[in-house]
């Protein structure tokens, strides 16, 4: 277990690594000069010049990415060109409502998509199974800008049932600060009207971004239960008269839902950067939105620190569903697997 | 004369048994309504592809400024846009661009992981372990960033929007194909060439690889939807294909400012892509349950 645990992450460090080395080379590619827009896209050679040597961006690119480094291990990403905000101050700032909206998206789709994978494969070929099919197919071929945008459409402009963007209503306190999630600030604090107007706020965008992991979930769920009910130990619990329930719920998920806890954990990753469209349309204050605009201002240092939160939080969602894996099957050791 | 039909008779007889293979499956895959579905929406997709310029009732770039926002009418069938261009037009043009990306990502994509994952797996060893943490790395990227960063480096345009999905989705066919072939690469028939004295490179490229085609063949077709999805959202946000370009993501983007009122400025182009990638599924799926051998027969 000691061993796995620090296997696995030594390579997230060598990953992320990875990650920092490929997108500092692509900031340094780029053909429009950052110096450049900071100032306006004018100034004066002295003034160009000056501005590099306080950027650092006169020394050899992998000089420029050991000073990077050097200040990543301190937590500090640099300042952002667009923002003038340090990158870590901006990321605490947006990262709770994209981890919110991530989080409760991931929540919905384990909710709706487990239980429908189950019934699925047990009622296969019904009606239900059919309707559950192609719910799950338009869950995985829709475009989720589409989607978001049709929803909104409907649920705001036809409707008046449900708001259209923001995390809370504007005549509405954010709850005191504690998490930085509105939700679990709200109930902490017992102030129900920001609960509850975060909640409407929220069940639009998440169940935009959640339709595709709940579809992949659902789908998943319904053909490793299948797989699972054509294997003996389950036609001999039959004959042996156990309840259908128990047979379902105890014997088979169990087994048929570690394929699916790995969707899950895969699911949540691209939750976190498939929120990039979703927080767009809902103008979701998040680092998705975040990440946008600093693209298009070539912010850089803001794009890196972006990705480089992502990819840790991507591989230490995985790392903890293979963690997962040993409670559901108690068969599974870890110090034997790669 | 003769000649050639005596070639063509032994080439048949060489392969009859693959002939065979392929007519069954043919035969499995036209027996199978799943894939006959996606199979006819990918045909017709294919067909206002090729045929956009016969198709097409007005020029896709025309702009009537006297017509702008029209509803649907039967002059124009899906209605106008805010530039008074004809929407029904600009989706049979656009279904080029998605084609064009759709086939040029995946053939890429394709070609450099079937290469790293067959030397990954064929290697073993250190090299493998290499070469499948780059593939693992490019996997933990956030996609949509990585794909945006790149566009935003290098310009945004179709043809960066291609290298960038591109680069994403390699490490999926690697991965796939290094399973592929550690699976076969241990067994008799393998050992059997080797020590007749076939070379790695013999073993691997025409006794292995044509072995894992059918996995390929379904993941390319599942990924030809992928890929159309992501490199929409990407013009959907301004990093891929731009203006006036009739791109569909980019359409949609066009019509989100009047999705209330005009509402199908951004529903028909959004349609376009559901049910061209919802095609790509359904045939993937169907291919899947055909050519998997665990399901088949």
């Amino acid at each position: 277990m000691k061993v796995f645990l620090l296997k696995r992450l030594f390579y997230t460090v060598l990953m992320l690594i990875g990650i920092s080395i490929i997108t500092f080379t692509l900031s340094h590619v780029v053909p429009g000069d950052p110096v450049l827009t900071m100032l306006g896209g004018r100034g004066t050679d002295e003034q160009i010049e000056k501005m590099r040597e306080d950027l650092g961006l006169n020394k050899p690119i992998h000089e420029q990415y050991f000073i990077y480094m050097k200040g990543l291990i301190n937590f500090d990403l640099g300042e952002s060109i667009r923002t003038k905000r340090d990158v870590t101050a901006d990321l605490k700032n947006f990262f709770p409502a994209t981890f919110e909206l991530s989080t409760f998206a991931i929540i919905l789709s384990i909710i709706l998509g487990i239980p429908l994978g189950i019934l699925s494969a047990v009622k296969k070929d019904s009606w239900l199974d059919q309707g559950a099919r192609i719910f799950s197919l338009l869950g995985v071929s829709m475009p989720v800008f589409w989607l978001g945008l049709l929803l909104m459409a409907l649920f705001y402009n036809h409707l008046h049932f449900l708001p259209s963007s923001g995390r809370i209503a504007m005549f509405i306190m954010p709850p005191r600060d504690i998490t930085g999630l509105y939700l679990v600030d709200s109930l902490i604090t017992g102030n129900f009207d920001a609960f509850w107007s975060s909640l409407q706020h929220i069940i639009l965008p998440a169940f935009c971004l959640g339709y595709l992991s709940t579809a992949q979930i659902a789908r998943m769920m319904r053909s490793s239960m299948l797989e699972v009910m054509n294997q003996d130990y389950i036609r001999s619990s039959y004959s042996f008269g156990l309840s259908e329930k128990l047979i379902i719920f105890k014997l088979a998920f169990k087994n048929a839902f570690i394929p699916t806890l790995t969707i899950i954990g895969l699911s949540y990753g691209s939750l976190l950067s498939g929120a990039v469209l979703t927080e767009t349309i809902f103008s979701w204050p998040g680092i998705g939105r975040y990440v946008v605009e600093s693209m298009l201002f070539l912010d850089f240092p803001a794009v890196m620190g972006v990705t480089l939160l992502i990819a840790l939080v991507y591989s230490l969602a995985n790392l903890f569903v293979d963690l997962l894996y040993g409670f559901f099957d108690p068969r599974i050791k870890y110090d034997e697997i790669n | 004369m003769e000649t050639t039909d005596t070639l063509i008779d032994s080439w048949l007889k060489k392969h009859e048994s693959k002939i065979k293979e392929f007519k069954y499956t043919l035969h499995l895959i036209s027996k199978s309504p799943l894939s006959m579905i996606g199979a006819f929406i990918i045909a017709c997709f294919l067909l206002i592809a090729v045929f956009a310029p016969f198709l097409a009732p007005h020029d896709p770039y025309y702009q009537e400024m006297s017509a702008r926002l029209e509803a649907p009418s039967f002059q124009h069938p899906l209605g106008t846009d805010d530039m008074g261009r004809d929407i029904l037009s600009r989706i049979i043009y656009g279904s080029r661009i998605s084609v064009l990306i759709g086939i040029i990502v995946v053939s890429i994509g394709a070609a450099i992981g079937i290469i790293v994952g067959a030397v990954s797996g064929y290697i073993g060893g250190a090299g493998d372990n290499i070469l499948m943490r780059i593939a693992d790395m490019f996997l933990s990227f956030p996609p949509l960033i990585l794909a945006m960063a790149i566009a935003a480096a290098l310009g945004p345009n179709l043809r960066n929007t291609i290298i960038a999905i591109a680069l994403v989705r390699w490490p999926v066919y690697a991965r796939l194909v290094r399973s592929q072939v550690l699976s076969i690469k241990n067994s008799q028939f393998i050992e059997a060439i080797r020590s007749m004295g076939g070379s790695d490179i013999r073993i691997l490229f025409i006794h292995i690889l044509p072995n894992c085609l059918s996995p390929i063949i379904v993941r390319a077709t599942m990924d030809l939807g992928t890929v159309i999805l992501a490199a929409a959202g990407l013009s959907f946000i301004g990093f891929g294909a731009q203006p006036p370009l009739p791109e569909w993501g980019a359409m949609v983007s066009d019509g989100r400012q009047y999705i209330v009122s005009e509402w199908w400025v951004a529903a028909f182009p959004g349609l376009a892509i559901l049910f061209v990638v919802v095609g790509f599924n359904i045939l993937g799926d169907g291919l899947r349950d055909v050519l998997d051998p665990r399901l088949r027969r």
